[in-house]
């Protein structure tokens, strides 16, 4: 049990100022006990970054047990991949191609309102031709010739469900567990809890691609890795896509690094005044991004000099790897973040959404995300690092077995969303390799075999990260909040 | 007790409906007695009718005696609450013919009124229903469900506190922990002490091995041979299923018992002493959230909790040191920034016991320096990649039985190395890429490790192609 409750540091610090007291503050200027908290800022937001020279575990208890992971490299796709011609093999629906899906199956269900005046529902078999792959025997599509070949290195879920038909819900319901923006993210919730241990980076870095066509609407929103009601300091630092990945690396002309060191420091002691007065805990945000932003003037520019990279590891991340703003960048990038101590990576690619061009864009967002993908894996696994390293490929719902428009018109097939089962893999700290979770049934429509909620997976990702989901929450407006609302039962049988 | 025939028992087991008999009788002459006492104008002359109840309460009395002796017959009973059931009730008999006739007149006993002997009959009654109860029920029958102060007021208030379960495996006894609260939830209520039908006592050791009427309770290693799994398991609609009356036995405590009686129905194992089925232990698991997965070295040993200073002093030397999880008291090591010297890596060994991952990846770790880290005996992951390691360097790593990860990758090390890592007993897996390390080296080693997975060295060599 948590026994210490988190109040909100801002809270907490008017908690403790009573009306007579604050006028007298105000009158005296500050009282000497609040001074020795306010100049420490790791009691007031719990990390355990070294910097006060405690090095233990963190105030909040964390981790409840020893972690399998230390940390995550999410690869989420946007837009919803097609659980049916990539992983989830259905032999049924080649069968029943063409014909219409059973109502009992459609009977009352949501899609988007895309198909809302689609009567005809035919069944369409995959267009994609699978086989079996490694030792494990997993049915993988030809679309994926490279994730194929680490496939003894995945764990799959094949009976994931989730609650919206929509992206951008779905998507915020996966990373931060309610639909509705405004809630911590994974990312958040997992660098609050388990402090720091990047030096000079953010410990929460996002990562957006895009398919190159932009054949796919898909906008990323920034609550994707927001940090909701917890300080502001824990929202995961965006990366661009383009140029330097942070602004103003360079110290303008004339302005060297140690002036700016100075001017820093100068800042920082008329900010903490400032905190000293109101106490409003985004102060001491700022200053620790001043901080940041001095150390990755120094850290970023190495982060992202790929010179010290073997032509033959560039290579497996395949022709795109050094165009920045690729799947492929991103994907090296993630590996060169997690090997300086980055906790939580997630990267997020845009061109999954196959309304109405599956027999072409499918085939498209695999070429430019399968190598990258599998060789993440690989190399990873080469440096040791899938040891302490869980690494998610998902999106955020599945693709209906029935067709999105009109059989006959070949070049415009599409699939709907679907919420009510899809696939994801995970692979590396604490998951079974080479193992299957999970089954839907054979239309791919339902799960029939141990569903695994979104809930479920954000408990069995905080199980590996040393984290019980149901004893790590932060107290806001009145209640305990926690990534898993009041749901999520840890998958116990994938862990190794 | 053998020699009682089926028909004497099956008279006997009347004795419960009869009993009622004089029970109610004297009752409605105690109820006439008060009415002719207390409102003697409205209740006059009842007394011819109160002299009959009496009478017929009296030969009730008899009759429920003695079927009752036929019951007894059966066996299973408390000796000493059936010889004071039994004597009570002759008394009551007895009593209620002295009613009778002083009632009638036919004797006078002075002081002894039939109103004095009716309160005593009802009085006696009673006491010897209440034990007659606690016979067929058990004792605890009338308080089991009552309000805590009743319990409290009859001295049994700490009813079954549940057994808390040790969080370790190796303190989790089957009997005691798994077995024996089933036995006591399901069986010792007419197997214990209150009542052993068939002379069978489930709440001791000693009972359970002795076993009872119907020959051996237990059969170790050999469950469908012992009494106690084989009537748990019989079709319900069979007489001899056990137990008669309340819950059956779930399929997961039947599932426990037989394997506790194939394993030997020890009363002191552990559960660790065997070898657990799978179906076991998903039950063990899923029942009792028993995990009984391996578990890793660090969680199986104790070693002293580390002083704040001796923590001070190793973030001083640029180690960067946490605890594996909160109350932990293995830890997790890695260098922060600064030097790295023989004397950085002295300061170690302050928390040699402790330290079971380290991370050095990346640091110019030096061949030397491995001598303090070789002292780590403790250490099950090791991470020595792109350090400035040599194969000079490896022998010193020796004793690192316990280690199970080592990461050696992007070092210069070459199948020289190989030979130390051979008595790496406990070694799981070996990252050897980027290394010197040659795929003959690598065969030569699983020859000696054969279960251990080496990353980053192809399986085939060029030559073999």
């Amino acid at each position: 049990m948590m026994s210490k409750d988190k109040l909100h540091p801002f809270e907490a610090y008017n908690a403790g100022i009573t009306r007579r007291a604050f006028f007298g503050k105000m009158a005296k200027g500050i009282g000497a006990a609040a001074l020795g908290t306010m100049l420490n800022p790791n009691l007031l937001f719990g990390s355990n970054s070294g910097m006060s020279g405690a090095p233990l575990a963190n105030d909040f208890g964390l981790p409840h047990f020893p972690p399998k992971a230390k940390r995550i490299i999410y690869l989420f796709q946007n837009g919803a991949p097609s659980h049916l011609d990539l992983f989830d093999y259905k032999p049924m629906l080649r069968k029943w191609h063409g014909k219409q899906i059973p109502d009992e199956l459609t009977h009352g269900k949501r899609f988007s309102t895309m198909i809302g005046g689609q009567t005809a529902r035919p069944v369409i078999g995959e267009i994609s031709n699978f086989a079996q792959h490694g030792q494990s025997g997993a049915w993988v599509s030809d679309f994926m010739p490279k994730t194929a070949e680490i496939i003894d290195d995945l764990c799959f879920i094949k009976s994931m469900y989730t609650e919206s038909v929509n992206h951008a819900p779905a998507i915020t319901f996966f990373l931060t567990g309610a639909e509705q923006p405004g809630r911590p993210s994974m990312g958040s919730w997992l660098t609050y809890g388990l402090g720091s241990t990047a030096k000079d980076l953010p410990d929460f870095v996002a990562m957006t691609s895009r398919d190159k066509q932009a054949s796919c609407g898909q906008i990323f929103y920034d609550y994707y890795w927001g940090s909701g009601f917890l300080p502001s300091k824990f929202q995961g630092v965006k990366f661009r896509g383009g140029g330097d990945p942070v602004l103003y690396l360079k110290n303008p002309e004339g302005m060297s690094r140690s002036m700016r060191r100075e001017m820093l420091d100068d800042m920082q002691a008329l900010n903490e005044m400032n905190h000293r007065e109101y106490g409003d805990p985004e102060i001491l945000t700022r200053i620790a991004q001043y901080e940041m932003s001095y150390k990755m003037q120094m850290s970023v520019p190495e982060l992202t000099d790929f010179s010290d990279e073997p032509q033959h590891v560039l290579d497996m991340y395949g022709p795109e790897v050094h165009r920045k703003g690729s799947y492929a960048y991103n994907c090296i990038m993630a590996r060169r973040l997690a090997e300086r101590g980055v906790r939580f990576i997630q990267c997020m690619h845009a061109g999954w959404d196959q309304h109405t061009n599956l027999n072409h864009q499918l085939k498209i967002q695999c070429d430019d995300t399968d190598a990258p993908s599998a060789a993440l894996i690989k190399d990873l696994k080469q440096r040791g690092m899938l040891e302490d390293t869980l690494v998610i490929w998902g999106g955020e719902f599945g693709r209906t077995p029935f067709l999105q428009g009109n059989i006959k018109d070949y070049k415009n097939w599409g699939r709907d969303h679907h919420p009510y089962v899809f696939s994801l893999w995970m692979a590396g700290a604490g998951v079974k390799p080479g193992f299957t979770y999970g089954a839907s049934d054979d239309f791919g429509f339902n799960p029939v075999e141990n569903p695994v909620h979104v809930h479920d997976f954000q408990a069995t990702v905080m199980h590996l990260m040393g984290i019980d989901h149901e004893h790590f929450t932060f107290k806001h407006q009145g209640r305990r909040y926690r990534l898993t609302d009041v749901h999520g039962h840890v998958v116990k049988d994938i862990l190794s | 007790m053998n020699e009682t025939s089926d028909f004497v028992i099956f008279l006997g087991r009347f004795h419960p409906l009869v009993v009622h008999l004089p029970i109610g009788f004297i009752i409605l002459a105690a109820i006439m007695e008060g009415l002719s006492y207390f409102k003697k104008r409205q209740f006059d002359g009842l007394d011819k009718a109160i002299a009959i109840t009496i009478f017929s309460g009296a030969i009730g009395a008899v009759l429920s005696v003695a079927i009752g002796f036929m019951l007894s017959k059966q066996g299973g009973y408390n000796d000493q609450t059936l010889f004071w059931h039994q004597w009570l009730g002759i008394v009551v008999g007895v009593l209620s013919f002295v009613g009778w006739t002083v009632k009638t007149e036919r004797l006078k006993l002075g002081f002894l009124s039939s109103k004095v002997i009716l309160i005593v009959l009802i009085i006696l009654i009673s006491i010897t229903g209440h034990l007659g109860g606690n016979l067929t029920h058990g004792s605890d029958y009338l308080t089991a469900y009552a309000p805590g102060f009743i319990k409290k007021a009859f001295g049994n208030s700490t009813s079954e506190v549940a057994l808390e379960i040790p969080s370790k495996p190796d303190s989790i006894q089957v009997y005691k922990h798994l077995i024996q609260p089933v036995l006591n939830a399901k069986c010792v209520s007419c197997h214990g002490e209150s009542k052993s039908s068939g002379n069978l006592l489930l709440n001791t050791q000693e009972g359970i091995l002795e076993g009872g009427d119907d020959g051996h309770a237990i059969t170790a290693g050999k469950p469908l041979e012992s009494g106690l799994f084989k009537r748990a398991t019989l079709p319900q609609s069979s007489k001899k299923f056990m137990p008669p009356k309340g819950d059956p036995l779930t399929y997961s405590e039947l599932k426990l018992i037989e394997w506790w009686i194939k394993e030997g129905a020890s009363f002191e194992d552990a559960i660790t002493a065997y070898d657990i089925p799978e179906d076991v232990k998903q039950l063990l698991l899923r029942d009792f959230d028993i995990d009984t997965k391996p578990k890793p070295y660090f969680d199986t040993i104790e070693v002293p909790q580390l002083s704040e200073e001796t923590l001070l002093e190793l973030e001083q030397a640029g180690w960067m040191v946490s605890f594996l999880s909160d109350g932990h008291r293995m830890m997790d090591a890695g260098f922060r920034a600064g030097d790295l010297s023989t004397d950085t890596f002295e300061t170690l060994l302050k928390a040699k016991e402790q330290i079971t991952w380290l991370d050095l990846s990346g640091n110019p770790v030096e061949d030397t320096m491995l001598k303090t880290v070789g002292q780590l005996t403790n250490l099950t992951r090791l991470n020595l990649s792109n350090s400035e390691i040599t194969d000079a360097g490896i022998p010193n790593l020796k004793a690192l039985v316990h280690l199970e990860v080592l990461n050696l990758y992007g070092t210069d090390i070459s199948d020289e190395s190989l030979k130390t890592i051979e008595s790496l007993s406990g070694l799981k897996r070996l990252y050897l890429w980027q290394t010197q390390v040659t795929t003959e080296g690598v065969k030569a080693l699983k020859e000696q490790l054969p279960d251990v997975e080496v990353i980053g060295i192809p399986e085939n060599s060029a030559s073999d192609i």
